[in-house]
């Protein structure tokens, strides 16, 4: 059937190519590489005639143009060198214009739109560093299936937390560290220039993780992502985009009379597997259970004191091999004044548990119209449907919760192992693999994006632009504990419990940005300005409600009335902010960028006042200066860039209103009504923090343009933190209101380099590689004491850092740990050094073999699963504590104790085991294979019999292996990624292996 | 007019910057609903009705922390036996209670300073408003502000008092200070409620009237607290003969803590107070007590042995009562013992005691009159201010029976230490260093 389905399409794709193909007048050709490989996404520009139009997969363009004469054609695209070329066009008939474009180390023509102002969006203008990623090329041959996927060890200072192995599950995305203690410290997420909702989502709880709405964008539908790593380069964002900004870019059309309609079709198929083998469970039989009545098949017929291992979750086979399978049509052509693209997307993910899987489908429509040289119009929309169903996998009724805690002296013989009351080596009775399977908890979500951008220049030296766009979201979740006879669940949850959740969300934005333009002599003036007006809603409805009739009439209105709970939240925000940025170029050499915002929220307290951000920023290419020394040429290109610029985190809504709690009151001994109690005084001066950067940096091509360097430091200060001031209780609130009380200071150097190895005609190899140090320290708590533990916050130390009694030594002759008096700094909860390395081998023309390696330093994880199977579970099933008695006394009293304080500032005395986590504090630094993928170009004739132009082949892995020290499932696990301020590995699932088999078919 | 191309450009453009820079007027543009969250902007004081939320909430607030302060100062006391396993709870248990514990800032000292602001907060909004409504409120307002600082005299070794019109913490105060505070608010409540009984019918008539009696009752409270012993026998004299007033309480499964019985709830809901054995011994039907309770697990394992003052979680809790007022009067108007010894007498009766049969001089009548006032006030939120007297006004610590003395062994819990010498309540940490009048 799903050949049928396959071949269908094909045919049609076939059809559609040759039905939809114009052929007109005008210019045309290929643009290639200097080893005759088509360049796909390159942009062609003739000049006077102002008309556009981007190379297709096969790298051919074609431009109709009226008249006759004599234009200039220039050609760019990212990673190249620009080619112009003076041509003749009008002529009767197509002229031909063939054009290689060499590969470029560094693209100082490069067009960067993120973070900048009109008329300075050429990379040689940009005076702070913009992450960016080819996705449209990485997409052809690395394993990606999210945008996550993407982001993960492309760009230095962008540091992605996989958080667990769950299908369908949030990632935690930190750019150049976290610079705020109470606030997110998520990057904000633009697509095509308009904001959008990429909060992670929940509505019920599956014991840790929840859905990201960022898995709705469709990674085949990108063509590049922009990153904005901190303020120096993100104030035109304003004062919510402190923790950097990502500017998703999705694929065009392509304008031109007879623009070639193509069409790409892929084929993907995932195998997931978990590459983790959990320890086995343990425990010593005791005399009954060593008897040969005893139901326990373990420890029968062994002597009394045998340690037995059991492990429930390779016994019960809880992990299955996942699948992926996944289908993407796009289609891209256009006309004389107009291009579209088109796409369709729908894939079909089976996690690695039986309850956990996600099907998407998107559709995407993008359209661009040029009705003449000084208006162009683009507008493009998106749906997403997707369903998610996840399992619970960590705490709570989880999967390993319940496993990783269990006991082999549990177990019991096949014939008894399903009666009630019976654990059978998991750690509660009655929760066997089906009951927790049983548990259905869907995310069902509709989203739409849509974005127009108009773009006028009313004179040649007055360019307006308008981009405006809503992205609207709908989730439907829905929890069901199913009724039943087994006690699978605890209390009235096993009689059938019932959550619903209503979730609305409305980004809307609306930004405009007039340019005007200026020359004098070699002076070029560009003065920016325009206005932006944010406005965010969220509303949710939830409602709960135990006791069923039957699974099959699952509705809280069948539920008892005094069982049900409900609730509803709402909460908008809007902002508003005008900016004006004036850039003066100076031989096209010198850039030098004065600019400034102000702000407005309504998160800002009444009395704040507007929040203006400063910025400048200055960028010269020395290399191009005539007087560039001879002995210098080995430099190809160099350019110096310096910025300095300010951002903002906004305060969460309603933080700075004085509130009250709805609390009823007594009217009688039977009756209550509705109330109140003080909440909040809030803070009528409450302000977005503020985040001040320095930044410099060199961009350098070197040795003939085959080796490109990025170098960057970075110093970011981020000022009045948001944090909790106790109040003194007499004021009679509850709450202890936010103020702008601290101060962070993030600093680090960020380096990449790339070059081009061997640049044969049968072989080529390019290597690439990325790192960034980070220091992060609180330098200002506004005279509030340190406060927090495990998980600390104090001067002079990383924001949030672990924080527990340090073990000082051992002392095996006494029999005890000594640890110090009071807590110490343990370590850092965010890596310090981070990086990757990857390369491309290319064989003849046809075959591509890429491989990415990453590793994360300097910090660590708190191993709770382990400190809890060690030292807390009532089962204690461990190894290391079943065994605990005949260990080497270094270690067991390193890990058991008893803990004694060492004495030296107060008496010595012991102290629980609770209190000395250090053991399990562990090092997370890691090492990672993160990908390796190898894309083969398909034989022309095997080609051609499927309709097709050209067609690869492409096999690759994810996450394929791992170095590491932490003795946990995995260094890269959070229990919940909404904890931004503490990471734990508390019984999460590890990152899954993912093998990826993909054929992508060009018509 | 035909415009020339220049002119129409500058027109277009004229129109265009006006636009931009018309949005700098959107002042509404920022301001969005915040339905989540009850904005304090949104509630009119001006409003009768909002008045009215005001001060019927300031009122359950009392009569919760009210529910606290009882329980907090009857295992202070020794009047309950704490039988759970929390050390905050068991500081108070065995009066060593440090600056540092946990609970006593967010469930005794943070609840009865909150119940003050509140109440306060309704005298500020009527303030200058006249009518029969803005009255009882009125008088409702200053009456459980009142009754919140005469606790907080009682219970904690000083006191403070923040400004509800400026959200500012307030000074360090004495025990006396806030007590003279607590007569100003009786005071008040008295003339409030004995204008509006004029004008006012019905329940609220009713209200009225008890608000005057409770009132009475409470300042002859704070005046026998305060030493000023003509001034408690005269407003105790003036309440009505039979006057009980009692805080009403609701069994509501969803919002136990701000509307129910507390003390039914620690008996009942998590086993952690058992009835003290001292007070188990007397056999006083003021006493009652459930001998052992089957079903109903202690927190530590101890048999419970559940109060029976209050028998569910809508139990009332009486506040002010002629009661009362004839026990200030009388312990007042020593060492002229006839009216305490009158009074000993009904009250033994009433417990099924034998006749009084002890000394008749002062000290044995007003040790009797302490004994009995115990068990007549059992678990009623007086025993921490017969400490308060029975140390620094008789400055004689015996006329506290059942109490265990410092030194002494918490029953079986010997991980509680020896109980403390702390006669009140320290302040906690989180008033005394986010006050700068305490530093």
């Amino acid at each position: 059937m799903r050949i049928r389905y396959c071949s269908m399409l094909l045919g049609l794709c076939a059809m559609l190519s040759t039905t939809i193909a114009g052929a007109q007048s005008a210019l045309t050709g290929r643009v290639r590489s200097p080893r005759g490989e088509p360049i796909a996404g390159a942009q062609v520009v003739l000049v006077l005639s102002k008309l556009t139009t981007l190379t297709n997969d096969l790298g051919s363009y074609r431009v109709a143009v009226n008249g006759i004469a004599t234009d200039t054609l220039r050609i760019t695209r990212l990673g190249y060198t620009p080619v112009t070329v003076v041509v003749r066009v009008g002529s009767p008939g197509d002229q031909v214009q063939d054009v290689t474009l060499v590969p470029s180390a560094v693209s100082l023509e490069a067009l960067v739109v993120t973070g900048t102002a009109m008329g300075s969006e050429r990379l040689r203008a940009q005076s702070a560093v913009i992450g960016t990623i080819d996705a449209a090329e990485l997409a052809r041959t690395a394993p990606i299936a999210s945008l996550a996927d993407i982001l993960t060890a492309r760009v230095s200072g962008v540091s992605v937390l996989q958080s667990s192995g769950t299908s369908g599950t949030s990632q935690a995305i930190r750019i150049r560290g976290s610079g705020s203690i109470s606030l997110a410290k998520d990057p904000l997420i633009y697509v095509d220039g308009v904001l959008v909702d990429s909060r992670n989502t929940s509505g019920f709880s599956v014991g840790g993780q929840t859905s990201s709405r960022l898995n709705d964008i469709n990674p085949a539908d990108i063509e590049k992502i922009e990153i904005v790593k901190g303020p120096a380069a993100a104030t035109l964002y304003g004062a919510d985009a402190s923790a950097g900004v990502i500017q998703v870019i999705t694929k065009r059309g392509r304008t031109g009379a007879g623009q070639p309609f193509s069409q790409n079709l892929g084929l993907e198929y995932n195998d997931i597997t978990m590459p983790w083998v959990p320890s086995d469970n343990y425990g010593k039989c005791t005399a009954a259970l060593v008897a040969a009545t005893s139901l326990n098949p373990l420890c029968r017929g062994q002597v009394v004191g045998a340690v037995v291992h059991d492990n429930p979750i390779l016994r019960d086979n809880v992990f299955r091999d996942g699948t992926l399978g996944a289908i993407d049509w796009s289609g891209r052509g256009g006309g004389n004044a107009y291009g579209f693209f088109l796409s369709f997307n729908n894939s079909h993910e089976d996690g690695i548990f039986r309850n956990n899987f996600v099907t998407r489908r998107n559709g995407r429509a993008n359209v661009n119209w040029q009705p003449s040289a000084a208006w162009s119009l683009s507008v493009g929309s998106s749906v997403t449907g997707s369903e998610t169903r996840l399992p619970n996998n960590d705490n709570g009724l989880g999967f390993m919760v319940l496993t990783r805690q269990g006991s082999p002296l549990t177990r019991v013989d096949d014939s008894v192992a399903t009666r009630l009351g019976q654990r059978n080596g998991w750690f509660q009775p009655n929760r066997r693999r089906e009951a927790l399977e049983a548990i259905d908890s869907r995310l069902n979500n509709l989203r739409s994006t849509s974005t127009i951008t108009i773009d006028y220049m009313t004179r040649s030296w007055f360019r307006n632009r308008l981009t405006t766009g809503v992205d609207l979201s709908t989730t439907e979740g829905r929890q069901l504990f199913p009724k039943n006879l087994n006690v699978w669940y605890p209390g009235t949850q096993n009689d059938g419990q019932l959550v619903e959740d209503r979730l609305a969300t409305r980004y809307m934005t609306f930004d405009y940005q007039g340019n005007l333009h200026g020359t004098m002599r070699e002076i070029v003036s560009d003065f920016s300005f325009g206005v932006q007006l944010l406005d965010n809603r969220t509303t949710d409805l939830n409602a709960s409600g135990t006791g069923l009739v039957t699974n099959e009439n699952a509705n809280i209105n069948a539920t008892p009335a005094v069982s049900r709970t409900y609730g509803q939240s709402f909460v908008e925000t809007r902002s508003l902010g005008y900016l004006a940025q004036w850039q003066l170029a100076f031989k096209d050499r010198l850039f030098v960028q004065a600019g400034l915002r102000r702000d407005q929220n309504s998160s800002f307290g009444p009395n704040a006042d507007a929040f203006y951000l400063p910025k400048l920023g200055i960028s010269w290419v020395p290399s191009e200066d005539p007087r560039w020394p001879e002995k210098l040429h080995f430099i190809n290109t160099l350019k110096l860039r310096g910025a300095w610029g300010t951002s903002g985190r906004s305060p969460t809504p309603g933080a700075a209103l004085q509130t009250y709690i709805a609390s009823p009151y007594v009217l009688s001994s039977t009756t209550t009504a509705a109330g109140v109690v003080p909440q909040s005084p809030g803070n009528a001066n409450l302000r977005p923090e503020r985040g001040v950067e320095y930044e410099a940096g060199i961009d350098a091509a070197l040795w003939g343009d085959r080796v490109g360097t990025e170098l960057t430091w970075f110093r970011k200060e981020s000022r009045d933190l948001l944090i909790a001031q106790t109040l003194p209780p007499s004021l009679g609130f509850s709450a202890s209101p936010f103020a702008n009380l601290g101060g962070a200071l993030n600093t680090g150097v960020e380096v990449g380099v790339h070059g081009a190895v061997l640049q044969g005609e049968r072989i080529g190899l390019e290597l690439r590689t990325s790192m960034n140090t980070l220091h992060s320290e609180l330098t200002d708590l506004g005279g509030i004491a340190a406060f927090g533990s495990p998980v600390r916050f104090n001067v002079g130390q990383q924001l949030a850092y672990w924080n527990t009694l340090k073990l000082r030594r051992v002392d095996v002759a006494a029999g005890r740990a000594i640890v110090s008096d009071t807590a110490e700094f343990i370590g850092n909860q965010v890596p310090t050094f981070e990086g990757n390395v990857g390369g491309t081998l290319t064989l003849f023309r046809e075959a591509r073999l890429t491989a990415t390696m990453d590793w994360k330093r300097g910090y660590r994880i708190y191993n709770l699963s382990d400190d809890i199977r060690d030292r807390t579970s009532s089962n204690l099933p461990s190894y290391r504590s079943v065994t605990r008695d005949s260990l080497p006394a270094e270690e067991r009293l390193r890990f058991f104790g008893p803990f004694f304080t060492e004495g030296t500032t107060s008496p010595s005395h012991p102290v629980s085991a609770d209190q000395v986590i250090e053991p399990y504090v562990q090092d997370a630094s890691f090492t990672r294979l993160r990908e390796v993928s190898l894309t083969v170009s398909l034989a022309r004739r095997l080609v051609s019999r499927m309709g097709a132009s050209s067609g690869e082949i492409t096999l690759a892995g994810r996450n394929l292996a791992l170095w590491t020290k932490y003795e946990g499932a995995d260094p890269e696990v959070q229990r919940n990624p909404n904890e931004t301020n503490v990471l734990i590995d508390n019984w999460t699932v590890p990152p899954t292996r993912r093998y990826v088999l993909r054929l992508s078919l060009l018509f | 007019m035909t415009l020339l191309p220049t002119q129409y450009s500058v027109r277009r453009h004229g129109v265009a910057a006006l636009l931009f820079l018309a949005c700098g007027a959107c002042g509404d543009l920022l301001t969005v609903p915040n339905p989540d969250v009850i904005d304090a902007t949104t509630l009119n004081g001006n409003d009768p009705l909002v008045v009215d939320v005001f001060a019927r909430s300031a009122q359950t607030a009392f009569a919760s922390s009210y529910g606290d302060i009882i329980r907090f100062g009857a295992m202070f006391t020794t009047e309950m036996q704490y039988v759970g396993t929390s050390e905050p709870e068991g500081q108070f248990a065995v009066r060593s209670v440090s600056i540092l514990n946990l609970l006593n800032g967010p469930t005794v000292w943070g609840p009865l300073s909150s119940s003050r602001v509140q109440a306060d907060k309704v005298t500020l909004l009527l303030k200058g408003t006249a009518g029969a409504e803005s009255n009882i409120n009125s008088a409702r307002a200053a009456l459980f502000s009142a009754y919140a600082l005469e606790l907080m005299a009682e219970t904690f070794c000083e006191g403070t008092l923040a400004d509800v019109t400026t959200l500012k913490p307030g000074a360090r105060l004495t025990t006396a200070q806030v007590l003279d505070t607590a007569i100003v608010r009786y005071t008040s409540t008295i003339d409030i409620a004995t204008a509006a009984t004029g004008v006012l019918t019905g329940a609220s008539l009713a209200e009225a009237t008890s608000f005057v009696g409770a009132a009475r009752v409470g300042r002859a409270r704070a005046h026998l607290q305060r030493g000023n012993l003509a001034l408690a026998i005269a407003d105790a004299a003036a309440v009505p003969a039979g006057f009980t007033y009692s805080l009403q309480y609701v069994d509501d499964a969803g919002n136990r803590t701000r509307v129910s019985n507390r003390l039914w709830q620690f008996t009942l809901g998590s086993g952690q107070l058992s009835t003290a054995p001292a007070y188990r011994a007397l056999a006083d039907t003021r006493v009652p007590f459930q001998n052992p309770v089957s079903g109903l697990p202690a927190g530590d394992g101890t048999t419970l042995f559940a109060q029976q003052r209050y028998t569910s979680y809508s139990a009332p809790i009486r506040l002010a009562s002629k009661l009362e007022g004839d026990y200030i009067s009388a312990e007042a108007q020593l060492p002229n013992t006839a009216p305490a010894l009158a009074l000993i007498a009904l009250r033994r009766t009433a417990g099924g005691q034998p006749a009084y049969a002890g000394g008749v001089d002062a000290a044995s009548v007003l040790a009797e009159l302490f004994d009995q006032r115990a068990r007549d006030f059992f678990l009623e939120g007086h025993r921490l201010g017969d400490v308060r007297r029975a140390v620094d006004t008789y400055k004689n610590p015996a006329l506290i029976k059942y109490m265990l003395t410092e030194g002494s062994a918490y029953f079986t819990k010997a991980n509680l230490g020896l109980v403390g010498n702390q006669t009140c309540v320290p302040l906690p940490q989180t008033e005394t260093a986010n006050n700068p009048n305490f530093k």
